[in-house]
């Protein structure tokens, strides 16, 4: 057996250390940026989607959380002529009328129209969209969760709580959809007049209305417009995550000083890892030194594999960190991985040939 | 910062000038506006304004996003906090910009000296009144 295979057989831990080291230090380094890229992630896809929503005078962040991911209760419910008022906007090029506040088995019922599908990119699988009171649909995974197909019968409940005061008016499923957002896959579609035929109500009336603009200047213009409307609120997607940015920004510079800081004591620790391996192999560099090995034959022969083994390891964190987190890696982390390698590497060489 | 930032440009206004840049006051750019019937805001630029029109202008303010996709950002009179929804705002008080080269990601209300060609906007109803083309951040 060559002195090459013996001694991969014997640093197969070194493979488990570098690739935990590397993964280790990738991780740390990567995470506020990863943090940081989620978020922009969000905010781009919310942001460029919706640029206003205008409801009931209130909170714009619970008019912008009920409305786009449904996480919080609406403001109050805005007149069927505020929808109307929006729609015949000149600045406005869609106005969408959601309706919210009852739920299918804790899933959100949402009263919409038919432009709703097409701005958020929802396909119809099977059947049709719905378009007269009690119709709804539902995406197929959610669809196989409530165990219902077209044709199924099932009953609303007031509120976001599937134990809330259930509607006499049953609903009727008449499609299968291909939801992008988690909010739209775990939610159902109706018409607007399923809520109101269920709530009995006598003014037809939405919870908001989303609006895309015909240029985003005029994001800037309608402010002032919306400030003289009573009981109205704007929220503007764009507006609040860069205000939540701007809170998180702090946040994530921090832990991206501190991950540098742990990086550089996971860096120094490797660097230890090395030097103790060093001295563990004296015994072979002497034998090899005794046998007229020169510093370049005894370093590929006894450390060779090492190389191999840490590049192996630097390629793996990366495809790891790839993998989890969907980031690439920019050009200072692949440095300071680089870097590492290189230090180890260079320390082994400087103490091999000072032996 | 607001502050540090305005006595840097106040003290590096001779060198702008001198560099045939012209420094430009928010409350020069406070037009007046009516509105039309179909609801849009028409700016009327006084003559005065004349004299920076389509020139290479300096201004300081807040920045806004806009369009985060498109990079797109404003500059504001007003910090983001006490601007668009506490009535100081108005459609006067923000301009449209328009960068020379793309920025990296921007942070709300960071305050920032801009410099760049000023566009009286007196036609496109979608647009802001003020627009600064081939914006880039000075000093």
């Amino acid at each position: 057996m060559s002195l090459w295979l013996l001694q991969w057989k014997r640093k197969w831990a070194t493979l488990f250390i570098v690739c935990l080291l590397a993964f280790i230090t990738g991780v740390f380094i990567k995470a506020p940026r990863a943090l940081e890229h989620y978020i922009f992630h969000q905010w781009e896809e919310s942001a460029s989607q919706i640029d206003l929503i205008v409801g009931y005078k209130g909170s714009p962040i619970q008019i912008v959380a009920s409305t786009l991911y449904r996480l919080e209760n609406p403001t109050g419910n805005i007149p069927a002529a505020t929808y109307e008022f929006w729609r015949e906007h000149p600045l406005v090029e869609l106005a969408t009328p959601i309706a919210l506040g009852d739920n299918v088995q804790g899933h959100p019922l949402v009263g919409t129209d038919s432009s709703y599908y097409p701005w958020f990119g929802i396909l119809l699988k099977e059947g049709h969209f719905p378009s007269i009171s009690g119709e709804v649909v539902l995406d197929a995974a959610l669809a196989d969760q409530l165990k219902v197909g077209i044709g199924a019968s099932l009953t609303s409940a007031h509120g976001s709580d599937s134990r809330g005061e259930s509607h006499e008016h049953p609903l009727k499923v008449v499609g299968i959809l291909e939801a992008k957002r988690s909010a739209d896959q775990s939610a159902l579609f109706t018409v607007p007049q399923t809520y109101w035929t269920s709530h009995h109500s006598v003014e037809q009336s939405y919870t908001s209305v989303m609006l895309k603009l015909k240029s985003k200047a005029a994001m800037l213009i309608l402010p002032n417009i919306i400030s003289e409307r009573p009981d109205e609120q704007g929220a503007f997607p764009v507006f609040i995550f860069g205000q939540l940015q701007k809170q998180w920004q702090p946040t994530i510079d921090q832990s991206t000083r501190w991950s540098w800081i742990i990086a550089a004591g996971v860096i120094l620790l490797f660097i230890t890892y090395i030097s103790n391996m060093y001295h563990s192999e004296l015994n072979t560099i002497a034998f090899l030194r005794n046998h007229h090995g020169n510093t370049a034959s005894i370093f590929i022969q006894v450390f060779g594999n090492v190389v191999v083994l840490m590049l192996l390891g630097l390629f793996l964190s990366v495809m790891i960190i790839q993998g989890m987190i969907g980031v690439l890696p920019v050009v200072e982390e692949w440095t300071a991985m680089l870097l590492t390698v290189v230090l180890g590497l260079g320390l082994l060489w400087i103490k091999l040939r000072k032996s | 910062m607001t502050n540090w930032a305005s006595v840097i440009l106040m003290a590096t206004s001779l060198h702008v000038s001198a560099w045939g840049q012209k420094v430009v006051s928010w409350d020069l750019l406070a037009v007046p506006y009516s509105t039309t019937s179909e609801g849009l805001y028409a700016p009327q630029f006084p003559s005065w304004l004349d004299r920076y029109k389509n020139q290479e202008v300096v201004l300081q303010g807040y920045l806004v996003p806009v369009d985060v996709a498109t990079k797109q950002y404003a500059l504001s009179r007003y910090a983001f906090s006490s601007c668009f929804f506490c009535g100081n705002a108005a459609p006067n008080t923000v301009v449209e910009l328009v960068f020379k080269d793309q920025p990296d990601h921007l942070v709300t209300d960071q305050f920032v000296v801009i410099k760049g060609i000023l566009i009286l906007n007196d036609n496109d109803p979608y647009r802001l009144f003020f627009i600064i083309q081939q914006a880039e951040f000075y000093g």
